[in-house]
């Protein structure tokens, strides 16, 4: 299973995570809207370097515009490339026909 | 003579206070040539003194090893600001990551570690590009870049602790494309972005500020640069409301141009004439101010091999005055990726991709008036600059570390650089020790630049090139690779004391 960024009015999927990915919604200091994902990437040590790691997706206009969606059934490799539909109910996405 | 008067005087105050050396403040330097009243003798990680007539009169040393550090992957577009004095944000397009626009701050500890923060994707448009940073201080930074079509910019807050960075709205500076621009402080919460119009083939600059409490920006009206189409640009701040920018004029043979620009009123941005700076196609201009009157440009120049050249102008209102072209890189090698940045008044350190023979070299050229004299060449360990990079490379903080990043093998390093010393009169004090022992090495003991009291003094043997200790960075530093130095004032002197 999967997460993913989708928006919310032209349906593409933006960002695709293991399903053990934490993705969270969240208001930074100026109480505007960011999501959040701690362990992307993860948090390490190497060497003479400590990474806190995670992610902060910080374009306010695009958070607004999309839907964290969880336990998707299955992501297409080829997903940015084709045309698919998205099937809330089976929480799966199965390739539109492509016509003309 | 007032100055070694001086210091014999502090001496001879001190001198009650010599006594055993205890073994955790000591500092052996081995005699390698009689020191003289003025000396410096410099102390190497291997023990042995190097004497002042040996010394460069500025020395540029890497922290730690190049790829100790990652901090990206192929990263493109990217470019890197000092926006506190010990914490640099690296902003870049992430190729692994929809090409995003994304920034990520790296802390530079005082023991010569880091701490890589958090990715912040400012720009989740695939593809955002052409990015470049600046510090607009307090802390804040702006950002400019492009996607769909349009100039854009971003102001954020960074605190320099959690690392967390927090951003305003985006900005539309223009609805037109652009294939190079560069963005640059003005003041504080005020930049500007110099970018290449690239749908009506023209150079423009615009200035707008920052509400440091929203983060909003306020652009202001849009002024032409250049004659026609303008790439490669750079741009830096030279004293407040006063910018310099270079580029290559493709309105204009190509050749190498620059501009002063006030900006004291964003809607009325005063650019002054453009001044031809190399009469030849020019490359990858780099561009830094070496005090309020004084620039240093670095570009290839494309009618001489695109050997690597810098050029100094003085500076009267918006007039540059240029003095003669140095050759900085090899003589016949390509010098692709040339960035700059200013030291001092006098020196500034310049990195180029030696594209020809796949190295990067560095120098570190001194300037009086506008006359550049080329420092020695030298070569980083790697081959650590990608081919061309869209912002500046290279910035110095108030320590005198230098963020000089890097791609190895599609892996993006954060490496930092410090100005080992820079020569000058160093007056040391509370030197509460100094003896010889019988194969003839002087042991000095407690040096201090006289404000550390009760600290350990053996720390205070090594010192940054604004003549501040290391330990300013905290107490018990000592950065990886930093070469210690210690200044003999008067050996004969010091050795009486001693006893």
């Amino acid at each position: 299973m999967s997460k993913i960024i989708k928006g919310k009015k032209d349906k593409e999927v933006k960002f695709v995570f293991a399903d053990d990915a934490e993705i969270k919604l969240e208001k930074d200091p100026l109480g505007q809207p960011v999501i959040h994902i701690p362990n992307y990437p993860p948090a390490k040590i190497v060497g003479n370097a400590r990474y806190l790691g995670g992610t902060y997706i910080c374009d306010h206009k695009f958070v607004d515009d999309v839907e964290i969606i969880e336990d998707v059934q299955n992501v297409p490799l080829d997903i940015k490339d084709k045309k698919y539909k998205y099937d809330k109910k089976t929480k799966q996405f199965t390739p539109m026909e492509v016509t003309g | 003579m007032n100055f070694f008067k001086d210091v014999l005087e502090k001496i001879a105050a001190l001198s009650t206070a010599v006594g055993a050396l205890g073994s955790n403040q000591t500092f052996t330097a081995t005699e390698t040539e009689v020191c003289v009243a003025g000396d410096v003798a410099v102390m190497e990680t291997s023990g042995g003194v190097i004497p002042f007539s040996s010394l460069e009169p500025t020395k540029v040393t890497e922290i730690g090893g190049e790829l100790d550090t990652v901090i990206g992957g192929n990263d493109k577009d990217w470019a890197v600001d000092w926006i506190t004095d010990n914490a640099a944000v690296y902003a870049y397009r992430d190729v692994t990551v929809s090409n995003n626009g994304t920034v990520t701050p790296v802390r530079l500890e005082a023991d010569g570690s880091t701490i890589i923060g958090s990715n912040f994707i400012f720009s989740a448009v695939d593809a955002t590009t052409d990015i470049d940073i600046s510090s607009i201080n307090n802390g804040r930074l702006a950002l400019t870049y492009v996607h769909t079509a349009t100039i854009k910019a971003k102001a954020g807050q960074l605190n320099s602790e959690t690392l967390y960075i927090s951003f305003g709205a985006e900005a539309e500076l223009e609805a037109v494309d652009s294939d190079h621009n560069a963005i640059c402080q003005t003041d504080d919460d005020k930049f500007a972005v110099i970018y290449a119009d690239a749908t009506n083939s023209d150079g423009n600059v615009i200035v707008s500020t920052v509400n440091s409490s929203t983060l909003a920006i306020t652009t202001g009206t849009k002024a032409t640069v250049g004659a026609g189409d303008i790439t490669d640009i750079s741009a830096c701040k030279v004293t407040t409301d006063k910018i310099a920018c270079a580029y290559e004029d493709q309105g204009a043979d190509t050749d190498g141009f620059s501009n002063i620009i006030t900006t004291v009123d964003i809607d009325n941005v005063v650019v002054g004439n453009a001044i031809e700076f190399n009469d030849a196609i020019t490359y990858k201009t780099a561009i830094t101010a070496l005090d309020t009157t004084h620039i240093v440009i670095f570009y290839g120049d494309g009618g001489d091999n695109v050997v690597g050249k810098a050029i100094c102008a003085s500076i009267s209102g918006t007039i540059p005055t240029y003095g003669s072209a140095v050759q900085l890189s090899e003589g016949t090698d390509n010098a692709l990726s040339c960035n700059c940045v200013a030291i001092n008044s006098a020196y500034f350190l310049a990195v180029w991709d030696n594209y020809t023979d796949g190295k990067t070299g560095f120098s570190v050229s001194s300037v009086s008036g506008t006359t550049i004299t080329a420092g020695t060449r030298k070569y980083l360990a790697n081959d650590f600059m990608p081919e061309n990079i869209h912002g500046s490379q290279l910035s110095i903080n108030s320590y005198n570390d230098i963020t000089c990043f890097g791609i190895v093998s599609s892996v993006t390093y954060a490496m930092f650089m410090d100005v080992g010393w820079v020569d000058d009169t160093l007056i040391l004090t509370d030197i509460s020790g100094v003896v010889e022992d019988d194969s003839g090495t002087i042991i000095v003991d407690g040096i201090d630049e006289g404000n550390a009291s009760g600290e350990d003094s053996k720390l205070t043997y090594f010192w940054d090139g604004r003549y501040k200790c290391v330990r300013k960075k905290t107490h018990s530093c000592q950065y990886p690779g930093y070469v210690p130095r210690v200044r003999v004032l008067d050996a004969d002197c010091l050795k009486a004391i001693g006893g």
